[in-house]
């Protein structure tokens, strides 16, 4: 086999450039409730596996289309995302040790999730077909249509995802959250009403992270960990709480991901994973596209 | 108080020690003896983070780095199982190097990310590298502990008692807790708290922030890997499932259970917690399910610990009972 041919390079590429959407999906909402709210959300991989279960369910017993599946996934997840904020995060809101409390919350909604969906789902790795059966081929490259199928939709969330923070009021209302809380509420916010949708919308882009990846992968109950680390490494290089940093970290580490698959085995993509952590956070503990200085 | 301190704990200990001549069921020991295991994780959890108020993913991992590392030390090196216990604590302890130099020098919530991914990776590795750990399968045949010959008796380590083990197990809680003691009671313990309490006013009066950080990450990081090792020889089989989610949460529990920043609170909130759920098992394996629940409801509305809220309630009643 040749490796250095230019269609496989330019075919990881495109890869890498899919990967990498998703990647800024599942980050940019971890990102946003840091950013926004100062807390990190470790149930953030169980909205990814709730999002892959709910499409595979919606498609295969419903007979739903799958992509149709996938935004229904993205509704409920979200929904799902804002009633756990209503109801057990947002009540602990004014006491003490905030940071530690909303960790272990989030971990026991985990713990929850993940043996919920083990009772109804089950064990066994569940596999959903693809999403189109075609293959387009170009310049010598052959990518699946399914695989440029997820790649725009995921494009197309994150546009409206900027659309959303750039021009409507609680998207400017978000950032001025973020920026400053006391002085937001000072000038009459609505702080649960942001809190919230800052919720909704970063469960739901994780659970339609979760639905376009759940054809690539297959579905199990502790499926939500790798896409979760790879969050976190995205959020590391691309400076916490920064959006744009996020969106610029997820795509180029899709990319080297694609093309280090070429030369590396993927069982030690944990491994690399972390060493990149630690090297980021031992150089340039800011990211490197962040300014912030925490 | 302080000596008033020192004498509950002593009476504690005499009761673990003597404990063994009144129980004759194998199965009440191994319950002991699992409790003693998350009591340790526990103490040495809480002094990272109700002393020093870092929280870390951490010692689940080192938890079972130390179980693998000393299981696979004394199975190709032929060493003696108390020898790679002590080791594997160290490993766990230089491991923890790993996590702590580049994350605890920073502000915010960098050490709960990396320690998290950590274990996550750990996990990841012992399910893939199947040469070396035999992977889902788990590693089998681990040595027990070998027997200890003194002139005219013999303790034998033969699987029939579980009680040498269970004298292992509270040796290595005792050592635990006097280490504990003497950092909570020293200097470095009134540094810590300061840390927590007000880190820039720390390291204004000459308190070296970071490195105590280190120090203390070290130090509760080879007690985590040195039970771990003891848990393999006790155990003798181990899977990748020693890295789970579900330590965390029980050491959390027992924490919380027990009271934050209190020194040996977790360690009644391991015996409760593991009797619990020694109890909850029969309904399946739906009780994790269960554990987070309580695990979001005890930060609902104890976030302090049964303990503390006990004693809080007891003074409001007091006072109430006063006024009358």
């Amino acid at each position: 086999m040749e490796i250095f041919s230019f269609d496989l390079i330019l075919q990881q590429l495109l890869y890498g450039i899919l990967m990498g959407s998703v990647y800024v999906l599942m980050a940019v909402g971890f990102s946003l409730i840091w950013g926004i709210m100062d807390m990190l959300n470790f149930a953030h991989g169980e909205f990814f596996m709730l999002g892959a279960y709910f499409t595979y369910y919606f498609s295969q017993a419903m007979h739903i289309h799958p992509i149709i599946a996938v935004f229904i996934a993205f509704i409920l997840v979200g929904v799902f995302s804002g009633l756990i904020f209503n109801l057990i995060i947002y009540p602990i809101n004014k006491k003490p040790n905030w940071l530690t409390n909303t960790i272990i919350i989030t971990l026991g909604v985990s713990i929850c999730t993940q043996n919920l969906a083990l009772q109804f789902f089950g064990e066994r790795y569940k596999t959903l077909p693809k999403f189109i059966e075609y293959t387009v081929s170009f310049w010598g490259v052959n990518i699946g249509a399914d695989r440029l199928v997820i790649m725009l939709i995921a494009l197309l969330l994150l546009a409206g995802l900027w659309f959303f923070i750039q021009n409507t009021d609680i998207g400017i209302s978000m950032q001025a959250v973020g920026q400053n809380t006391e002085a937001a509420q000072l000038i009459g916010l609505p702080i649960r009403t942001i809190y919230t949708a800052t919720f909704v919308i970063s469960g739901a882009l994780a659970g339609a992270a979760g639905g376009l990846l759940a054809p690539v992968y297959s579905i199990y109950p502790t499926v939500g960990f790798m896409p979760l680390i790879m969050a976190f490494l995205v959020v590391i290089l691309g400076g916490l709480g920064s959006i744009k940093g996020a969106v610029y970290a997820g795509f180029l580490l899709g990319i080297v991901e694609s093309l280090a698959i070429l030369y590396l085995s993927t069982a030690w993509k944990g491994v690399v994973v972390f060493a990149l952590m630690i090297a980021v956070l031992s150089f340039k503990p800011t990211g490197l596209f962040g300014t912030r200085s925490e | 108080m302080k000596n008033k301190q020192i004498l509950y704990y002593s009476i504690l200990i005499f009761v673990l020690l003597l404990a063994p001549l009144f129980i004759r069921q194998q199965y009440i020991i191994h319950i002991m003896i699992m409790s003693i295991i998350v009591g340790v994780l526990s103490v040495s959890w809480n002094i990272v983070s109700g002393y020093l108020g870092v929280f870390t993913f951490g010692h689940p991992a080192f938890y079972g780095l130390g179980a693998y590392s000393s299981a696979l030390l004394a199975l190709h090196t032929g060493m003696s199982p108390w020898l790679t216990m002590l080791l594997a604590g160290l490993i766990a302890a230089v491991f923890s190097l790993l996590v702590a130099l580049p994350t605890l020098r920073l502000r915010g919530p960098y050490v709960a990310v990396v320690s998290l991914s950590f274990m996550l990776i750990l996990e990841q590795v012992c399910y893939n590298w199947t040469s070396l750990t035999k992977g889902p399968m788990g590693l089998a045949g681990i040595p027990e502990l070998t027997n200890i010959r003194l002139p005219g008796f013999e303790i034998a380590f033969d699987g029939i008692s579980r009680v040498p083990n269970y004298y292992v197990a509270v040796l290595i809680l005792i050592v635990t807790m006097i280490c504990m003691y003497a950092i909570v009671e020293s200097r470095i313990g009134l540094q810590l708290e300061a840390i927590r309490d007000a880190e820039e006013a720390a390291a204004a009066t000459g308190v070296k922030v970071t490195q105590t950080k280190i120090i203390i990450f070290f130090i509760t990081s080879f007690f985590a890997g040195w039970i771990g090792g003891f848990y393999a020889h006790y155990i003798m089989l181990l899977t990748p499932g020693v890295f789970a989610f579900i330590i965390m949460a029980s050491i959390l529990t027992s924490t919380l259970i027990g009271g934050w920043g209190t020194l040996f609170g977790p360690l009644i909130g391991a015996f409760v917690l593991t009797i619990l759920i020694d109890n909850l098992k029969n309904i399946g394996d739906i009780y994790h399910f269960f554990h987070g629940a309580f695990l979001i409801a005890m930060i609902f509305f104890m976030p302090k610990g049964i303990v503390i809220s006990l004693r809080k309630a007891l003074k409001l009643l007091s006072k109430v009972n006063q006024s009358h």
